[in-house]
């Protein structure tokens, strides 16, 4: 179930919020579990199974490792998870791709390829896995204590909000949350989760969706190789903009509506296009997954602590597996490698000369490297990657045709995104979406009201526009 | 300032709930919406249809589609993207100057855009002129009319790109020159409304529609029946006009396009003309009605909608939309089947109209050149 789809806006969610809210507060938790189950068992009907299942594994491996005083031994559930979790994301994600590439050096060797029946891929499987490896090694590092109860594990996992795509929530930033929130029982909270909730779905409705449509058209095989010059240049932007208002709406309405349910879900991304490096940038796209990564890859590999090269191997290794857990496809490899590399440089010396520079240099140009690295992200493969590069740079003569509500939404999203730059790098959207004045919570709510409206007007005609990154 | 917060939470509430319970209310939220098709019936709930969650995509796609609320948003949203952005939510339908609307086929096939070449045209009248031979032998008149086009009627308030381009032949002037060439009986309306469009009193098309207007309609209609009077030879039912109004506001489908296009505020003020047609009772019974199959697109429509047909034929008279659906005169339809069986039937008729758009023309006459051609070839 897509959070912009009717199904969901106009049925599930009023259903849904008003069973949680009429639910008593001890209980709540088992009508958000009854919501995320179904939610789930409503996209993924089958997979709901190894969801459970594997959420009950990690229940008891945690339960064991947290009884235990034999670092052996803890290790050794600890493995148990990682294999399992690892186990299950290999195979359901990457053995098709494993099996294609075998199956190509086969042939060029003359051989006769594997047979294979193609695996599908279980919805939000990368978002989950990290979140069940991120409460087993929590509890290991004894940073939190096990969950007494099979439910909360299921919780914590399945949570609905976040469960398809994110934000990745470690297990030691909700832990808390998970039996203690009626702090955040009151209307300020509720208000600001409504509001969050409505800016989220009409980034996807009105920007991101709009972008896509032309982003789509020109990133068609047979398109990239009529495309002008100009155009593709705009396309490329367009698509910018749409994956940063896709995904940044599906984390707007994850916390928003974590924050209806009473939960303070993590930012995802903070203004990324008014980084002044790629390091920067990773600071400011997908939080939640650089933090993850950080705490439960870059760390345990030794991260700067091992010396400069050491330290330049493990940011390559974790962009380069950063690409692939996005999706299992050597242009996404490719895209990993390109940002790795880019850290690496910019540690060595072009952090320094981008400083240098000054914002209205580094900005640019950290756009213009992320957007060299999107064209790798969109598109479904090298050769496809190959062609665009070519339409960019080929000074293909040659107009554009856009409609008028494609510039307008295209300006909208430059604006939104590189606006906070002439404010200063530390510009915060947080401020705007938590502040809790009197005057500020009515705005937002009279505000949230009027998105709505127009978000139900454009559920009710438009059709199904799954988010990007249900994909990985 | 918390009785304030408690009323924003409240009605934010009862927004987000709005849609779910005008649902259960059942009471559908705005006017219907034009063109609205109601989806096929979903396959049962099975095991399989579920784990491969195709019982969840339909009844995804349902829950949007039969939502009573539906009809307000769809209207309010085809509105905010008319009223900033120009945009359309219509198939085909695009705005050119003046608030004019167009469908683009037409302009596409004004300026040449799909033209047939003379030589496919040539082909299919010398078709239609065995057809008119086989049919005269048989007692039966055949009538070609060339219905009039908006494109062609007004090109001056075409919208970009296709105000600058260049017209080519069309396949109306291909037809309409081999239609004369072939002796085949023509009547060219659209010539004809070509001819009044500047000294006409009222508006012969209208900008939010496709057809011609009430007004044109007249005209054309009283063309139509004196032509038909002179090549049968026999008087149709004696008629006068009514007196005529001239209103700001359309009636029916006179603003049929703008209609269709959805909006929350749906009137588009123009000028429209209407009178009555009235027959006269003194030559009611027993006065001569023409048995009459037309073969047409939805020109011919706008006479049955007004009535023309069940003022001036035979009360069994059929209409063949798109050579597709029949109509009859009392109001039913039913699929067009085994037409070559129904040649008896045909040749019983007083009259075959072919009525057709320039818009249309191209694909003339929906597979009736070639099914009536080879009734005709068999029985040599």
């Amino acid at each position: 179930m897509v959070f912009s789809s009717a199904l969901f806006v106009f049925y599930f969610l009023p259903v849904f919020l008003l069973a949680y809210l009429a639910t008593p507060p001890a209980y709540r938790n088992w009508t958000a579990l009854a919501g995320s189950l179904a939610f789930y068992t409503w996209g993924a009907p089958i997979f709901v199974f190894v969801l459970i299942a594997s959420s009950l594994a990690d229940y008891y491996f945690a339960r064991q490792i947290a009884q235990l005083y034999d670092s052996r031994q803890r290790r050794h559930w600890l493995g148990a998870s990682i294999v399992l979790n690892l186990g299950l994301l290999g195979y359901f994600k990457y053995a098709n791709f494993f099996v294609e590439n075998v199956n190509e050096l086969l042939a060029t060797l003359g051989l006769e390829p594997m047979k294979w029946m193609a695996v599908a891929l279980p919805v939000g499987i990368s978002f989950f896995t990290f979140q069940k490896l991120s409460y087993v090694v929590d509890v290991y590092q004894r940073r939190m204590p096990a969950l007494q109860h099979p439910v909360d594990v299921l919780l914590y996992i399945a949570l609905f909000p976040q469960l398809i795509a994110g934000p990745i929530v470690r297990y030691h930033e909700i832990a808390e949350q998970l039996h203690h929130r009626r702090q955040n029982y009151h209307l300020d909270y509720r208000i600001n989760g409504f509001f969050r909730f409505t800016i989220g779905l009409a980034k996807k409705l009105f920007i991101a969706d709009v972008l896509g449509e032309a982003v789509q058209n020109g990133f068609q095989p047979d398109a990239v190789g009529v495309l002008s010059t100009p155009e593709a240049w705009i396309i490329l932007i367009a698509y910018a903009f749409q994956i940063y208002f896709d995904f940044s709406a599906y984390s707007d309405m994850a916390i928003g509506l974590g924050k209806l349910m009473g939960f303070d879900f993590p930012e995802n991304f903070n203004f990324p296009y008014i980084s002044g490096s790629i390091t920067e940038f990773w600071r400011r796209w997908h939080l939640t997954l650089s933090n993850w990564m950080r705490d439960y890859l870059y760390i345990p590999l030794g991260g700067n602590r091992r010396g400069a090269s050491r330290t330049y191997f493990n940011l390559w290794m974790v962009f380069l597996l950063s690409g692939l857990w996005h999706g299992a496809a050597w242009s996404f490899v490719l895209w990993g490698a390109y940002h790795g590399l880019f850290l690496a440089l910019e540690r060595l010396f072009l952090g320094r000369w981008l400083e240098a520079a000054g914002k209205w240099i580094s900005i640019p140009f950290t756009f213009l490297v992320v957007l060299m690295g999107w064209v790798f992200f969109r598109a479904e493969s090298v050769e496809l990657a190959r062609a665009y590069y070519e339409a960019l740079f080929s000074w293909r003569g040659g107009g554009w045709s856009f409609s008028s509500q494609f510039w307008f939404f295209f300006s909208l999203a430059a604006v939104i995104s590189f606006a906070p730059a002439l404010g200063g790098a530390s510009y915060r959207l947080d401020s705007v979406y938590s502040s809790s004045t009197a005057p500020a919570i009515l705005a937002k709510g009279a505000g949230s009201m009027v998105i709505l409206v127009l978000c139900f007007s454009e559920v009710a005609v438009s059709g199904f526009h799954p988010f990007i990154y249900f994909r990985f | 300032m918390v009785f304030l917060k408690r009323m924003v939470w409240f009605s934010a509430l009862l927004l987000l709930c709005g849609p779910l319970l005008v649902q259960l209310a059942g009471h559908p939220l705005g006017k219907p919406l034009k063109g609205w098709q109601p989806l096929p019936e979903r396959d049962a709930l099975s095991w399989e249809n579920w784990a491969k969650g195709n019982w969840q995509s339909y009844t995804e796609e349902q829950a949007r589609h039969q939502l009573k609320a539906r009809p307000f948003l769809a209207r309010l949203n085809n509105q905010l993207k008319y009223s900033l952005f120009g945009q359309l939510n219509s198939r085909h339908v695009i705005q050119g100057k003046n608030g004019n609307l167009y469908e683009e086929p037409y302009i596409r096939s004004y300026l040449g855009m799909d033209y047939q070449g003379e030589k496919s045209i040539a082909e299919n009248v010398a078709m239609l002129k065995t057809i008119n031979d086989s049919l005269e032998a048989n007692g039966t008149h055949l009538l070609f009319v060339l219905s009039s086009g908006k494109a062609s009627f007004m090109p001056e308030h075409f919208p970009p790109p296709y105000d600058t381009m260049a017209k080519h032949t069309s396949n109306y002037e291909t037809y309409r020159k081999h239609l004369q060439q072939s002796g085949i009986p023509t009547l060219d309306l659209n010539q004809y409304l070509l001819d009044m469009k500047d000294t006409a009193s009222y508006k012969l098309y209208t900008k939010g529609n496709t057809h011609w207007s009430a007004y044109a309609l007249y005209a054309v209609t009283d063309t139509l029946l004196r032509k038909i009077e002179q090549m049968l030879g026999k008087d149709l039912p004696d008629y006068r006009y009514g007196p005529l109004v001239v209103e700001s506001q359309a009636r029916g489908l006179d603003d049929g396009i703008f209609q269709s296009l959805n909006l929350l505020w749906t009137t588009q003020k123009d000028e429209y003309a209407y009178r009555d047609i009235i027959l006269e009772p003194t030559q009611l019974p027993g006065v001569y009605r023409p048995r009459v199959w037309a073969i047409g697109d939805s020109f011919y429509g706008t006479l049955m909608d007004a009535g023309i047909p069940h003022r001036f034929f035979d009360p069994n008279s059929l209409f063949l939309y798109y050579f597709n659906e029949v109509q009859t005169l009392d109001g039913r339809t039913y699929p067009l089947k085994e037409v070559e069986k129904q040649r008896r039937e045909m040749e019983n008729q007083d009259l075959i109209l072919i009525f057709i758009t320039e818009a249309n023309i191209g694909d003339c006459c929906w597979g009736m050149t070639g099914a009536f051609h080879r009734m005709y070839h068999e029985k040599e």
